[in-house]
This record gives structure tokens, C-alpha cells and sequence, in this order.
């Protein structure tokens, strides 16, 4: 099987901004249970995945996005 | 010069007039430590993501300040720590200057 490269979604468009003011975008990076996805899978590259761990860690701390999706609660 | 900005939640509990009145406060208080604000964000009400002191909604605002104090990050947290109402706080440090909206 041939494997397609992937690309880094924020080197790809440049007016997306890592930010944790923006648990959207975020959103995407991590699994249903809130756990950040390595860049193995997502293929964002070393210096952007650096920026989104901080940014997702960030909105983490002031409940913008949870530690941890707990589905027996809801 | 330093550029900050903090995002804090504030209880739901709170109606309009208490929340703008902490607000106040806290501009005081960042006048106080010899900060000077550029922005000032109410995201309004939202969800939390997870449950803080038992509730379920926060109102979100940021400030966005530049400083040459040196102790600002920790005395406003610090005075965030000892304020009733306000659930939670971010400081985050920024690279460069935050444009200066001009309508506030």
C-alpha cells in the first residue's frame, strides 16, 4: 500500500491561527475522550503540533475545552 | 514593555450589573499595578467544559495589558485568587503588541 503524505493543516493555510482562545479548531486535534492526538495521525508538523499541545493545555485550564469527556455524566 | 492578557470567568450567579461592577474592580486593580489596558473582551455567557465550584455557566471576559511591572502576572492572580465571584483565570504572556480596538 502506498501511503499519501500527509500535510500540516496550519502550514497548509496560514490564516489559521493556534490559539486557545479557539476550542473550535482545537476541537479537531483531540479523540472523544478529550486526548490530545499525536502528530503521527493527524500529521501537523513538529513545530505546529508544539504550539497546539500548549494551546490545547491552555483552554484545558480555563474550561474551554475538559480534561477528559466523561459520557456517563451526560 | 510587556504585553499580558488574562481571561477570567465570573460566577453565573452574577447578573448584569454585579458582573459589570467586578469588572470595574478589576480595571482598578490592574490601574493599581501600572498597567495600562488596550482591550477589553465580555465573551458573555458559555458553557463550561467541565464543572467549576459546582457550576455549569461562566461568563468569560479578557484584558489585554501592557506593563513594565515586573510582579503584575502574580499579583493579579493573586488578587483574582482572594475575589468572590470569579471562578477561574488565565494569564498569558504575548509576543507582540494586541491591536488596539477602537471601539470599546
Amino acid at each position: 500500500m502506498i501511503k499519501t503524505k500527509k500535510i500540516c493543516k496550519f502550514c497548509e493555510s496560514p490564516d489559521m491561527k493556534i490559539s486557545y482562545k479557539k476550542p473550535k479548531t482545537l476541537r479537531k486535534f483531540i479523540t472523544e475522550q478529550g486526548k490530545i492526538i499525536p502528530r503521527r495521525t493527524t500529521g501537523t508538523c513538529a513545530k505546529h503540533q508544539r504550539k497546539l499541545v500548549t494551546a490545547i493545555k491552555r483552554a484545558r485550564n480555563i474550561a474551554l475545552l475538559p480534561y477528559q469527556y466523561n459520557v456517563l455524566d451526560e | 514593555m510587556r504585553y499580558y492578557e488574562t481571561l477570567f470567568i465570573i460566577s453565573s450567579d452574577y447578573k448584569q450589573d454585579k458582573i459589570s461592577y467586578l469588572v470595574d474592580s478589576v480595571e482598578k486593580q490592574v490601574e493599581k499595578l501600572d498597567a495600562n489596558i488596550l482591550n477589553t473582551d465580555d465573551w458573555g455567557k458559555r458553557k463550561l467544559a467541565y464543572r467549576i465550584n459546582g457550576e455549569k455557566y461562566g461568563n468569560y471576559v479578557l484584558f489585554q495589558v501592557e506593563t513594565e511591572n515586573n510582579e503584575y502576572v502574580t499579583e493579579i492572580e493573586n488578587w483574582m485568587k482572594y475575589t468572590e465571584g470569579i471562578l477561574s483565570y488565565l494569564t498569558v504572556k504575548l509576543d507582540e503588541k494586541p491591536v488596539v480596538k477602537e471601539n470599546q
